[in-house]
């Protein structure tokens, strides 16, 4: 879920950076589906989901607890987005 | 009003290390949500009797049925359709753990021959029929189908679908309806139920953990991240397959065709030794 980008040469600076971070979008929702989101400076609408999955990392000391919605946007491209059911925000996970 | 689903795949505390409710527990929700019958598919008999008993009080159908795990890893449900099929069941719930007490497995060799009055359901997620389709092993896919087809007759073979909002539950299902749908064979929904209601989910997970004795934390591998593996009223089922309608419907079809009854159907008469007066 969560890559590292580790350089070959270990003296770079800041040689371990996260790869594939969740990004915070903006999202309608309906009956906590995502009708819309807005991941640059316009909304594009949600015409279907194509799969959703949760999972609950309810042990962990900060619980860790998302809803996956893999979507098609109105122009046919792919998303990933998740809701932070702790936090309620919604973020786009690259594939 | 009944509900449209019966419940095809559920454990109790009996299937040790898994399932996080009681029986009557199960069946209390059942018939609240209005459902006509349920079956009660453990790795064991141990609660059979005490489900049937149970559910004959309140007025609920009880099925009986097991779930086996294979050598292979792979697991498949059985429903008993009458007497014969639950000696069956009986019989390969015995060859089972005479392999391992701890980890019963079957030789899949037992089965043509104890294959007869029961109803075999490919095993959801953890079925070898799902394993090799999201393999993308068609070939093998098509041969494991045909095989249980031939054992189990064309009749008593269906492909269970399930969708507990876990990653990768959309192609496999996809996969497994068109599989279904090449050859013959009825798909049918089943939640792979382990508690009665979402808030046993923390149980379950620790339950789990206990069972590999181990803590949640070094037990992901085996645990099922999320509270969806509940008993879910028919409503819902049609919600999750709504592209599958006939999955949720064909469950009241298999309800009908399972006429054995543990509580009753046995047929055991106590001997009635002569006993000398006096």
């Amino acid at each position: 879920m969560r890559s590292l980008l580790v350089p070959v040469d270990p003296l770079v600076s800041g040689s371990i950076r996260p790869l594939r971070q969740p990004t915070p979008v903006e999202a309608r929702e309906a009956a906590q589906v995502p009708t819309a989101a807005r991941t640059g400076s316009e909304w594009g609408d949600i015409r279907r989901v194509e799969e959703r999955w949760k999972f609950d990392l309810w042990w962990l000391p900060e619980p860790i607890s998302r809803s996956y919605y893999r979507v098609e946007s109105a122009d046919g491209s792919l998303l990933t987005l998740f809701r932070d059911d702790v936090s309620g925000e919604w973020f786009s996970q690259a594939a | 009003m009944s509900d449209r689903y019966v419940e095809f795949h559920a454990k109790c505390f009996y299937s040790f290390g898994e399932g996080a409710s009681h029986a009557s527990e199960l069946l209390t929700r059942a018939v609240e949500y209005g459902q006509t019958a349920l079956a009660l598919t453990d790795t064991n008999l141990c609660g059979a009797l005490e489900f049937a008993n149970l559910a004959g009080t309140l007025g609920l159908k009880p099925i009986t049925g097991g779930e086996l795990t294979l050598t292979d890893g792979s697991r498949i449900t059985l429903l008993a359709k009458s007497r014969a099929g639950y000696s069956n069941l009986s019989q390969l719930l015995t060859f089972a753990n005479r392999s391992d007490r701890c980890e019963p497995r079957l030789d899949g060799e037992y089965l043509p021959e104890h294959a007869d009055g029961l109803i075999m359901l490919t095993g959801g997620r953890d079925g070898r029929l799902s394993k090799l389709l999201v393999e993308g092993r068609y070939g093998e896919a098509r041969k494991c189908l045909k095989q249980a087809m031939d054992w189990f007759g064309p009749d008593s073979v269906y492909v269970e679908l399930q969708r507990n909002l876990l990653e990768g539950e959309a192609c496999r299902n996809r996969r497994l309806a068109a599989l279904a749908g090449e050859m013959g064979v009825p798909i049918v929904a089943t939640n792979g139920t382990l508690y009665h209601a979402p808030e046993r989910y923390k149980l379950q997970h620790a339950l789990v953990a206990i069972r590999n004795n181990s803590t949640i934390d070094r037990s992901l591998e085996h645990i099922l991240p999320n509270d969806q593996f509940h008993l879910k009223p028919g409503a819902e089922m049609e919600t999750l397959f709504a592209d599958f309608p006939e999955a949720v419907s064909n469950t009241l079809d298999i309800a009908e065709r399972c006429g054995f009854d543990l509580s009753s159907d046995l047929g055991y008469t106590l001997p009635e030794p002569d006993v000398p007066e006096g």
